[in-house]
């Protein structure tokens, strides 16, 4: 395919924000994309329909890459790799591609965070040399359970929605529940879990421990059969009286519902940053047809019905773009913009989250109708970028969650908040 | 009014991108705002339909923050004042209190900085002293549209074709002669910047944008546009009729002159972004605080999900806007690292800030008359003026369709006049 873009692309991005190294490598990965991705995109979303092979392969091949270990502090192998920004930069770029391949390998920078960031000497001793080895190592951040979905993102719930009970006997915790929908769930080497000491303790109760598999009393149930993103694996699994070393706690009581609610705000932005290069992907494709393909004496994109579509999509992609890179750059330095947890920071990276989801699910709709049918067969790959856009929109508590989120950023929103009239009613109905 | 935000005003963008000038400069702008402007909005609206003396005096009141004249290069005795990132946070920060005061100042600045950037002297010793009289206000003007063309005139592909006024060099002096309408401080200015043609055959080479004075033998002014927002900015129509100015006065020179105008549409487009969002801004803050005090359902409007999701929408679009327009700003700022001004990558990342911008306030603005029922529809709260003043950002500068068009020459060669052989067989044919 030649150049379908005048754009610089070098522009995409602020040089001031997005630092030299990182732009170096996006180069890198850029570089690899284009190479082992591209030119089998459609090859490798069928083999998720049948034996996987190739999939794997090119899991393998990102596993060489280097990457798997960088969240890791540097005395434990890894090369301190924790900005948001520099993972959303790359997670744009893996977004044009085939976006799942990625989430095996990131499963170890979610999952482990907390871990990091708490300084868990145990934990970094007892896993760290998996990671920077040249062998797949992969980890799952389980939080998602089958009665509550959004309700354990939901920072009203105070933690009450975590089934998932851990108790302590002696040295070890006894962990009982059963999670759904974790990815990477099923190919996990080891698990980070969210459970809950005791619902009554609040925030206090949430605890992140860490489970290597197998292990006795872990059951896996099935993969689930997803309409995209099918390149990365989703299922439930089950606890039952499973029993891990008390050291495997991330932190703490207080603590940990904080590295919860950190994890929770990177992985909006990251997310925002996924979108965006979904919605880049499904761009170039329809920049190319429209070139190609002529309606009425001229090619599609020089109508100015086009124009204007395309012109949406572009606008879109870019605004979405700058929104993710101001607030992954805010969330990376504290010190000036205050704490990564905040309700301030949970917001502005919501905003960016769920701008970019819908503006993408737009974006892709929109490309394929410039496209007519050719939009909907596998061949331009447009129809693809569709299907895997939609589930980034619904995780992560989901567009309506996310809203609230962004709301917390501008007043005290509380989904509680006391209602006398509803009392005086339930009275009322009683009479 | 209690506390209706608990949002940190110094977050709303990257400071890292300010200059510590810059933010005092911001900081007496808000104070002003604050002080000045909010109490009486409502009177300074009431006052477009009779004397305009409090719209006036609100004039003389901006003088002491040196903004009439501070676009003017220090040499001069400005402040050098032209980045456009600056001039747009200040657009975003009068565009909250009240934007057609920041229309009447950006009337001068679009009349003056064609002139600034050639370094034209002749133009700039004559007027520059004007606008720096302490205690007078003194106005520029930018003539561009024409009864013939509105649109036309901005657009690139027309290479300067459609512009009507003509100016001929007779015996070492321009004479003007056309009409042009829509200009912002037409009938108040003292120095005009009219945008002709010297020879509409020459394409670009053609256009030229010559200076006059409002005392000059042959200018008339033809009346004021009643209008129903932005009424505080006075729009009107003028006519020439064989008026002669020097021959320096023209600002540079054939094609460059070309470039001087592209580079104001740029620039226009920018700020435009950060009024737009100024206006949002204010919107937001009176329906925050609306939706406290009201109750419905026994509870505060707010702290229903509904209310919640829609203040969030409002919200995601102001932050996402103020991305866009700052960081596009910026890099506009900066033509050593991401290019030219006028070229069509810059106009395509302006015009990305000004359409959303646009867009997202209007859609904001009708949100938060939603959520206010008649109220947002009454004069009492500010948010009907924000909605009518939002329209007419949108509808400015050649309007949301061609500053489309102006999108997506940053991504493609886009030509309303590619060659259509159909088109011309069927013409053929039908005759």
């Amino acid at each position: 395919m030649e150049e379908v873009s005048i754009e610089i692309r070098d522009n995409r991005f602020m040089h001031e924000l997005v630092s030299p190294g990182d732009r170096f490598l996006v180069g890198l990965i850029k570089d690899f994309i284009e190479r082992e991705i591209m030119p089998i995109r459609k090859e490798l979303e069928a083999s998720t329909r049948g034996d996987w092979e190739l999939m794997r392969e090119v899991e393998r091949k990102l596993v060489g890459l280097g990457f798997q270990g960088a969240f890791l502090p540097p005395e434990y192998g890894g090369w301190n790799l924790t900005s948001a920004l520099t993972y959303c930069v790359i997670l744009d770029e893996f977004g044009r591609s085939e976006p799942a391949c990625i989430a095996p390998l990131g499963g170890g920078t979610w999952a482990f965070r907390p871990a990091v960031f708490s300084g868990n000497k145990t934990l970094l001793e007892d896993f760290a040399p998996r990671f920077v080895g040249s062998e797949p190592y992969v980890a799952c951040f389980a939080m998602t359970e089958p009665s509550g979905g959004c309700n354990i993102e939901n920072l009203d719930m105070k933690g009450k929605g975590i089934h998932t009970r851990a108790e302590l006997d002696g040295d070890e915790w006894v962990i009982n529940g059963a999670k759904v929908w974790p990815t990477n769930s099923g190919d996990s080497d080891v698990y980070c879990v969210v459970c809950n000491t005791d619902p009554s303790l609040g925030d206090d109760g949430i605890a992140l421990i860490y489970v290597p598999v197998p292990i006795e009393g872990y059951s896996f149930g099935r993969f689930e059969d997803k309409v995209g993103f099918r390149g990365s694996h989703e299922g439930d699994f089950y606890f039952d009286n499973v029993r891990v070393p008390k050291e495997y706690r991330a932190a703490g009581p207080g603590k940990d519902a904080e590295l919860l609610h950190d994890n929770l705000i990177f992985a909006r932005l990251f997310s925002a940053a996924w979108a965006v290069g979904i919605a880049q992907g499904a761009f170039d494709e329809a920049l190319a047809f429209t070139r190609d393909r002529k309606v009425a004496g001229k090619p599609i994109r020089q109508h100015t019905v086009a124009a204007n579509i395309l012109a949406d999509i572009a606008i879109g992609i870019q605004v979405g773009r700058d929104s993710y890179v101001n607030a992954a750059y805010m969330y990376d330095n504290p010190e000036t913009y205050g704490s990564r947890t905040s309700k301030f920071m949970l917001s502005r990276s919501t905003v960016a989250k769920v701008f970019c989801c819908d503006m993408a699910v737009k974006a892709t709709n929109q490309a394929m109708e410039l496209m007519g049918s050719y939009g909907y067969a596998t061949d331009y790959n447009v129809e693809k970028y569709w299907r895997d856009n939609k589930i980034i929109q619904l995780w992560e508590g989901g567009v309506q969650l996310g809203k609230m989120d962004v709301a917390r950023g501008y007043y005290e929103y509380d989904q509680f908040y006391e209602n006398n009239l509803y009392e005086s009613m339930q009275e009322t109905r009683k009479v | 009014m209690a506390q209706v935000s608990t949002e940190r005003k110094e977050n709303r963008f990257v400071q890292d991108l300010l200059s510590s000038s810059d933010k005092l400069l911001l900081n007496s702008t808000r104070d002003f705002v604050e002080e000045q402007i909010m109490p009486v909005r409502r009177e300074l609206d009431g006052n477009t339909r009779s004397d305009f003396k409090l719209v006036e005096e609100m004039q003389r009141k901006l003088l002491p923050l040196g903004l009439q004249g501070g676009f003017l290069p220090e040499e001069y005795g400005g402040m050098g004042l032209t980045s456009a990132l600056t001039t747009s946070l200040l657009a975003e920060e009068i565009g909250r209190g009240d934007a057609s005061l920041f229309c009447t100042l950006a009337g001068s600045i679009l009349a003056m900085r064609p002139a600034i950037a050639a370094g034209n002297k002749a133009v700039l010793e004559h007027f520059a002293p004007k606008f720096l009289q302490e205690d007078k206000v003194y106005l520029g003007c930018f003539g561009l549209s024409e009864p013939d063309a509105g649109s036309d005139i901005e657009n690139p592909n027309m290479l300067g074709t459609r512009i009507g006024c003509s100016a001929s060099n007779k015996g070492g002096e321009w004479s003007l002669n056309g009409s042009k309408v829509w200009l912002v401080n037409a009938g108040l200015a003292g120095a005009y910047c009219v945008v002709a043609s010297t020879d509409p055959g020459l394409g670009e080479e053609g256009i030229a944008l010559i200076y006059l004075e409002n005392t000059v033998d042959g200018l008339s002014f033809t009346g004021f546009r009643d209008k129903s927002g932005l009424r505080g900015a006075r729009e009107g129509d003028i006519e020439l009729k064989d008026v002669r100015v020097p021959e320096a006065w023209r600002a540079a020179g054939p094609g460059k002159d070309a470039e001087l105008l592209r580079d104001n549409l740029t620039f226009a487009r920018l700020y435009s972004g950060g009024l737009a969002i100024g206006m949002a801004q204010g919107t937001l803050d009176e329906v925050l605080a609306f939706t406290t005090d009201r109750i419905a359902a026994g509870k505060p409007i707010r702290q229903h999900t509904v209310c919640a999701t829609l203040l969030a929408d409002i919200a995601i679009d102001i932050q996402v806007g103020r991305d866009a327009y700052i960081n596009a700003a910026y890099i506009y700022d900066r033509p050593e690292t991401y290019g030219e001004g006028a070229s069509p990558d810059m106009l395509s990342r302006a015009s990305t800030a000004k359409v959303f911008c646009c867009d997202a306030a209007i859609r904001a603005i009708n949100r938060a008359m939603e959520m206010m029922g008649s109220y947002g529809y009454v004069t009492d709260y500010y948010v009907e003026k924000y909605w009518r003043d939002a329209k007419t950002l949108q509808l400015c500068e050649g309007g949301a369709q061609l500053a489309r068009f102006d999108v997506v020459r940053g991504f493609y060669d886009f030509n309303q006049f590619h060659r259509n052989e159909l088109y011309e067989l069927i013409k053929e044919r039908s005759r």
